[in-house]
């Protein structure tokens, strides 16, 4: 199973089983992960589960589309290359296991 | 969802959010919905023509997230009103879209941090008007004014200026659904034409300019499309954001150690902040059109007929919130609906909670003691949709001029 590693702002580092097709946001709600609020509920309509990905797994992510990008612009915490939305980052066998870095805030 | 409700058709009933006995009294408005609650997720009402309520939670989140089923293009306002169409929110699909896109730019997380010391200045302003008075009414003195100062100042208008737009701002909100309405928005927009002229003429960096020269996809704004982008500023983010600040302020002055608990760590605030959203929603009903057949929670509900949200039952629903009635500052996690969810999620939402937070830090830090001096009075169902502390009168010990000038300059 995939696994994701999300590391907390204080560096705790707390990794979670993903059910396959889910999107990392997903993952992060249905474990407690707070930091990840998700007020839109995953339709590119707020910037409340940005993540930043771990330098080690960005190459191998789909590049975030338009949408996605446009959006990125309304992080509460500075955007970096590193931003994506979590909703938008899907979990696959294939793409295998992720570490996310949370941001401080959301909003 | 299907674990719990089998199909079945909804209760009929004969609720009505216009009803008069709901215009007048917040508690009868809450017993209903607790009632409606515990009949079904859904419910039907023969009133309006017929239309389907929503009770629980998971119904607004099944509702508002899911866009393939449910539009808004069909109007939000139940009955239909003969009102130009409110932008983005009476749009779907890529028109939506770029709406969105247009009108979040000034309300950004980062923007709003920009614009933060001027909220905090007007907010500082509201207060030294009654400061030194010893009483005040907390909705007409600080409540109201501030929503409306603040999205003035945001689009760009100056500290001067500010006020004769909240005026019509104001003026026109309240003539909503009366024969002073085409007076008022003629006024308005006459103004904020005014405003884009002289952007075209003197630009600026703020937000009219760039609405001035601004585009929706390949074509320029037109003066009356931008007149309605402010509009809708305005009809979405006063009422709504001076409720959510009249009722904050009453949780912290009269629920058991919430104002201790902010004493010992002001980092409390934006649980308060939240919990009082969750009860204290200030819009509580938005429709939709069904598009095609399917069901809410296991209720059937067919193609072309409408849907009346509501969040504020939402946000006590027990089957969601343990003791959904009570302020609980140790609520984690918080998922209340009081901004609605989905792809029309409240755009001003960062704003809110800016001039919340603003708000309820100078005053207390202002007016420690500050308390209820007399009968708070709260409305009903305003408009079928809003809820409000109409009178809220306080006391406290008056501010000593002499001890404001060792302020520092944040009001902290």
């Amino acid at each position: 199973m995939t696994k994701i590693t999300f590391v907390r702002p204080g560096g705790e580092r707390e990794i979670v089983n993903a059910e396959p097709g889910h999107s990392v946001m997903a993952t992060a709600v249905d474990n407690g992960i707070d930091e990840i609020v998700a007020e839109c509920g995953g339709c590119l309509a707020c910037a409340t589960c940005h993540v930043y990905v771990d330098e080690a797994d960005l190459d191998r992510l789909p590049p975030p589309s338009a949408a996605e990008d446009a959006m990125l612009e309304a992080t509460a915490a500075p955007r970096t290359p590193c931003s994506r939305l979590s909703c938008q980052l899907k979990t696959t066998p294939e793409l295998g296991d992720l570490t996310v870095h949370l941001p401080s805030e959301q909003y | 969802m299907s674990s719990t409700e089998a199909t079945a058709t909804p209760p009929e009933t004969d609720f009505d959010h216009h009803a008069p006995h709901l215009s007048v009294s917040h508690d009868e408005v809450l017993a209903t919905y607790a009632g409606l609650r515990e009949r079904c997720p859904v419910v039907h009402s023969s009133a309006h023509d017929g239309f389907y309520a929503t009770t629980g939670y998971q119904a607004v989140r099944t509702v508002t997230g899911d866009a393939e089923h449910f539009s808004t293009a069909e109007g939000v306002i139940l009955p239909t009103q003969d009102l130009p169409k409110i932008v983005p929110l009476e749009f779907e699909g890529p028109e939506h879209d770029a709406w969105r896109t247009i009108m979040l730019a000034p309300m950004t997380p980062a923007k709003v941090r920009e614009l933060q010391p001027v909220i905090d200045e007007i907010v500082r302003a509201q207060i030294d008007g009654f400061a030194r008075d010893g009483r005040a009414d907390l909705t007409a003195a600080l409540a109201e004014t501030v929503p409306a100062l603040v999205i003035s100042r945001m689009v760009g208008l100056s500290a001067e200026a500010a006020p004769r737009m909240r005026e019509l701002g104001s003026e026109m909100v309240a003539a909503v659904n009366t024969d002073r309405m085409p007076q008022a928005a003629k006024e308005f927009f006459a103004f904020t034409a005014a405003q884009l002229e002289d952007r075209r003429r003197n630009p600026r960096d703020d937000y009219l300019t760039q609405l001035a020269s601004g585009a929706l996809g390949d074509r320029p704004l037109t003066d009356g499309e931008v007149g309605g982008i402010l509009m809708s500023f305005f009809i979405g983010g006063h009422h709504s954001t001076t409720a959510a600040i009249s009722a904050l302020l009453h949780h912290i002055i009269t629920e058991n150690g919430v104002r201790e608990a902010l004493a010992n760590d002001p980092g409390v605030l934006p649980k308060v902040i939240e919990e009082s959203l969750r009860l204290s929603t200030p819009l509580a009903h938005f429709a939709r059109t069904v598009l095609q057949d399917t069901e809410i929670e296991g209720c059937p509900v067919p193609a072309g007929s409408r849907i009346l949200l509501n969040y504020v039952s939402a946000n006590r629903d027990e089957r969601r919130f343990a003791d959904p009635d009570r302020f609980d500052l140790a609520r984690r996690p918080n998922p209340h609906v009081a901004f609605g969810f989905g792809g029309h999620l409240c755009i001003g939402r960062h704003l809110a909670r800016a001039e919340m937070t603003a708000v309820a830090t100078q005053l207390l830090t202002r007016l420690p003691d500050i308390e209820t001096d007399g009968e708070v009075r709260f409305s009903g169902l305003i408009g079928g949709n809003l809820h409000r502390i109409l009178e809220f009168p306080v006391r406290f010990t008056p501010e000593n001029p002499n001890a404001r000038q060792n302020r520092t300059a944040d009001g902290k």
